[in-house]
């Protein structure tokens, strides 16, 4: 989470929805990034949940803060991707060597085994394949990620004095990987269905749905 | 058992303690846990989420895989021994040991090398051979959180 104090403005950071872009912009722009200790391990936090940011600094609960909301499609595949070129460097990324998979269905099947449920094995995984949901919390404001350049720039108009631009950055590689196919999509709606039913209840039309 | 490091508000980190629950004191500063395990007195977190390490301890960013794949035998063997009987540097083996995505943290991999200069498994004299800078694109995009000042706090 990055808070801005005069404004009393923060924002949660979802991983694999522009949460580079974001920090980096909002940095710049005067946001403070705060340290946050998860509980369970020696470190901290690189996406802390609106939860676990409230629990160190209580006071962000008075602050107006955003998040952004990614199809969960899109997200995923992204996921996939980013796995897909860490493992080239570092197979144990996700314990599978991925590198060698040629399609989505082969990732899907090598971590998941097709298991909706199932939960991977290291911390950074966990938080790359978590429901949107675990950062977007009833009082977090929601940004459409297709249109996230023009609502950052509306919601951080007062601080922005220098006019920057927000730019994206860490994109996911792109790979010739074809289209996801009917058994990624119905794994991934199975998946993140709450995802689903949080962008349907704040009226975000999700293309995957 | 935890390591804790004492932080100044300007950053400075002035302590250093191996225990299991927080130090207590009422000097200036405060303790945290640190978030890497190598980070001691001299160390400095930047408001703008840097973390500087002692200028004695030279430049260099490197991956974890090209870190380990530049060492000698005699060096990684002696990595593994000092690691026996050093914390510090068994804290550096181990958090080398733990990291996943080491694209992420090439710049903490290159906080990890200025611990093992300072407990001498590595020369200075091999720094340049060792730490070569890396790539644009090995570069962290990646800003680290910093503790805020109680004044800075939200």
């Amino acid at each position: 989470m990055l808070y801005h104090k005069p404004s009393q403005t923060a924002f949660v950071l979802v991983s694999r929805a522009a949460s580079t872009a974001l920090k980096k912009y909002l940095i710049e722009i005067g946001f403070k990034y705060p340290l946050v200790f998860a509980p369970n391990k020696a470190g901290y936090y690189s996406h802390a949940t609106y939860a676990a940011a409230i629990a160190q600094y209580p006071n962000l609960a008075n602050y107006t803060t955003y998040g952004v909301f990614r199809d969960p499609l899109d997200r995923f595949l992204s996921a996939l991707r980013f796995l897909w070129k860490n493992s080239v460097d570092n197979p144990s990324v996700v314990g599978h060597d991925i590198s060698l998979c040629s399609s989505y269905d082969e990732i899907v099947h090598e971590i998941f085994n097709w298991d909706p449920q199932f939960q991977t094995g290291s911390e950074f995984t966990q938080e790359v394949f978590a429901p949107q949901t675990d950062w977007l919390a009833e009082n977090v404001q929601i940004i459409d990620y297709r249109d996230i350049g023009n609502q950052i720039r509306s919601i951080t108009a007062t601080q922005n004095s220098s006019g920057l631009e927000f730019r994206r950055t860490n994109a996911s590689p792109t790979h010739s990987f074809a289209a996801a196919s009917d058994t990624v999509r119905q794994f991934v709606k199975s998946r993140y269905a709450a995802d689903y039913s949080l962008a349907a209840a704040n009226s975000i039309e999700v293309p995957s749905a | 058992m935890k390591i804790w490091i004492k932080v100044q508000s300007d950053g400075l980190i002035i302590n250093r303690l191996l225990q299991d629950d927080p130090p207590v004191d009422c000097e200036l500063g405060h303790w945290v846990p640190a978030v890497h395990p190598f980070l001691g007195p001299g160390w400095r977190i930047l408001s703008n989420g840097d973390i500087v390490r002692p200028e004695s301890f030279g430049t260099g960013v490197v991956t974890k895989n090209a870190f380990l794949a530049r060492l000698s035998d005699s060096e990684r063997q002696l990595l593994a021994e000092t690691s026996e009987t050093n914390s510090q540097v068994s804290a550096v083996r181990d958090y080398l040991n733990s990291l996943e995505v080491v694209n992420l943290y090439a710049s903490q991999i290159g906080l990890a090398i200025g611990v093992l200069v300072e407990n001498n498994v590595i020369s200075k004299d091999r720094l340049p051979q060792i730490t070569k800078l890396s790539t644009a694109s090995e570069e962290p995009q990646f800003a680290l959180p910093t503790l805020p000042s109680e004044t800075e706090a939200p």
